[in-house]
């Protein structure tokens, strides 16, 4: 298989980049997939029919790398959307209920306009369908998917307004436990910082638990209290305490005193960034209920919704970098060569 | 004076390309419909198009387009209220699985880049029994508990909590369990990225095959219902896309019923619902894309 430059334009009698693209688009290095390289690990017997022609490649289309996020921020209005919270809490679960609920149909008066990790979307989808062979509900654990970011269109059912680009972050609970340690860790969360919309998910099966809920709500005040020392939460971003799998506290005699301890919670997250002026909002959502009986989602509506009323970052403000901290996180190979050099002069 | 057009035939496999090609072939050819396209030439090389035609006037099944067996089938036509231009029309007849082999491996050929990036419009074909879609298993437990509550209201027995069964081996993702719809909207975005960005909105006439065997209303109606995230996607960006949809039984009934089919004139077997299309007109879908 003949591997192109991966600068060489496939359409005939293009000129770019010595001359305009020939397809008309005006950034042809970010939009244009003529330009794009070959596809990496393809063999002849792939296209039996069609040896030795270049390929166009795609995107995998399973997750977004930080650069592709970039161009999405910078292409159209947006909505950075980082779900944080512990393992098993639901952030996977949120996102692929989202989805389905567009697979059905317009969701919530918008339309789905697409997306660049459908294959991603389909992959964590995978388990709650029936085809994975599963009887019940499941949700694949992103700590054995690759974490990265997801990405879904969107567009209001009136169609006035553009397309909207929601990023959602999909990252493993373990991520969340370690930022809350250390600040390198928390830098790697360094999406917080551009973040639209920070959703803190807080698991109603731990909050019902006695052994559990003090320790949750301790971790999260302890999370945004790190992400605001580390300067990554702003005067633009919203935080949202979502207590996810709200059906188990249907019927339970306890939600009283548990929806009174969110609302604790909450007062104290809102003294805790009373001075970047940060809203705080407090939802509730079961994005998969387990009990009937109709089992459709409960408060995704609202919070979708939510998420794409503010806009409080600038239309094209891409990804911010990550902040360097040389030596708190565990030194690179060239790193510690650093080191070692400067110690022994 | 001749106008060339591009029109990208896109579907997947067994999604009614080949039977539509033909039938328009024979309509174009015979000018025996109302307002139709029609042959002005008959060009270099029509085999193809003669045999795929014979295979549609005898009432035979088509196979399979085989991978490596894709060909530009090139029309030359004259719209009949406008005897002075001539339309060159490009329409590669590709094997719907050699497309579902793109979705997979990520990437197509530069040549079939190439017929994108030169296209005015696509025809999209749809076979409503290619659709295939895992159901939510959400969905399936509020069905169970739907039929337990109705059990119930004759057995007393409050049945609100679905029992969980013995789970099973759950079967690895990959990319074939991947939803029709959600192939064909990646497709769609990779197609679209190909086409010039001069040509905006983008034309697409999406047609609904086996026409004959839906009871909808409508192929718009039908699309809403039964692939709602690929009708979402296509109508939610009329800056990007012109869709119009049109319901198109080429064949007329299953072969099953061929003496009924042989019975009658061949373009009279051909079924189109959709917006201004005179009964059998097989070419609107393509006229839609030339005015569009």
């Amino acid at each position: 298989m003949t591997a192109p430059d991966s600068r060489q334009c496939s359409v005939e009698g293009c000129a770019f980049p010595s001359g305009p693209c020939a397809k008309g688009f005006p950034n042809p290095i970010e939009e244009c997939p003529s330009l794009g390289d070959p596809l990496a690990g393809g063999t002849e017997d792939d296209f039996e029919s069609v040896p030795e022609r270049r390929l166009v490649s795609f995107e995998d289309g399973l997750r977004l790398d930080e650069h592709r996020v970039s161009a999405i921020l910078a292409r159209r209005p947006s909505r950075v959307v980082a779900i944080v919270g512990s393992s098993e809490s639901g952030k996977t679960t949120f996102i692929t209920s989202l989805f389905e609920q567009f697979r059905n149909g317009p969701f919530a008066g918008f339309l789905f306009s697409g997306s660049e990790t459908l294959l991603g979307l389909e992959q964590r989808c995978h388990e709650s369908r029936l085809k994975s062979g599963r009887e019940l509900m499941h949700s694949e654990r992103t700590k054995r998917l690759a974490m990265g970011y997801l990405h879904l269109a969107v567009r209001a059912e009136s169609l006035v307004g553009s397309v909207v680009d929601l990023i959602l972050t999909d990252f493993p609970g373990e991520m969340f436990d370690a930022a809350r340690n250390t600040a390198s860790q928390m830098q790697d969360l360094h999406v917080i910082s551009r973040a639209d919309h920070v959703l803190m998910l807080l698991d109603a099966e731990r909050l019902i638990a006695p052994a559990t809920r003090h320790a949750m709500l301790t971790h999260s005040k302890t999370f945004l209290r790190r992400a605001i020392e580390e300067g990554m939460l702003t005067s633009r971003t919203s935080i949202h305490l979502v207590v996810s799998k709200v059906d188990l506290l249907r019927d339970n005699p306890y939600a009283e005193p548990i929806v009174n301890l969110v609302n604790k919670h909450r007062t104290e997250v809102t003294a805790m960034v009373e001075s970047l002026g940060l809203p705080v909002t407090v939802h509730q959502i079961a994005a998969r209920p387990t009990t009937g009986p109709d089992f459709d989602p409960v408060g995704m509506e609202g919070l979708f919704r939510s998420l794409l009323t503010t806009l409080r970052h600038s239309v094209h403000e891409g990804l911010p970098s990550r902040k360097e901290f040389p030596f708190a996180a565990m030194p690179t190979v060239a790193e510690f060569a650093w080191v070692y050099r400067r110690t022994r002069r | 004076m001749s106008k060339e057009t591009n029109i990208v035939a896109f579907g997947l496999a067994e999604a009614g390309k080949t039977t539509f090609i033909a039938a328009l072939w024979t309509v174009a050819e015979g000018g025996e419909v109302a307002g139709s396209l029609r042959a002005a030439q008959l060009g270099n090389d029509v085999k193809h198009l003669n045999n795929i035609r014979d295979t549609w006037l005898e009432c035979l099944p088509f196979g399979r387009t085989l991978r490596g067996k894709e060909v530009v089938v090139t029309l030359h036509l004259v719209e009949p209220a406008d005897q002075g231009t001539a339309i060159r029309l490009s329409l590669p007849d590709a094997s719907g699985e050699v497309l579902h082999d793109f979705f997979k491996q990520r990437g197509w050929p530069s040549d079939f880049d190439q017929q994108l990036s030169q296209a005015d419009g696509l025809l999209l074909f749809i076979h409503p029994a290619g659709l295939h879609e895992s159901p939510y298993l959400l969905d399936l437990q509020a069905m169970v508990a739907e039929a337990s509550e109705e059990g119930s209201r004759d057995t007393d027995h409050d049945i609100r909590e679905v029992t969980p069964a013995a789970e099973t081996t759950p079967t690895p993702w990959s990319a074939d369990l991947v939803d029709t719809a959600a192939v064909l909207v990646d497709l769609l975005q990779q197609a679209v990225r190909a086409t010039s960005a001069k040509v905006r909105p983008f034309p697409v006439s999406l047609i609904v095959s086996a026409w004959d065997l839906v009871t909808e209303s409508s192929a718009d109606a039908w699309m809403r219902r039964r692939a709602p995230l690929l009708h979402q996607y296509l109508t939610s960006q009329p800056e990007l896309f012109r869709v119009r949809a049109y319901g198109v039984s080429a064949q007329g009934a299953p072969l099953e019923k061929r003496d009924s089919l042989l019975a009658v004139q061949p373009f009279e077997r051909i079924l189109i619902v959709g917006e201004d299309v005179a009964p059998h007109d097989i070419t609107a879908p393509i006229r839609w894309i030339l005015k569009a």
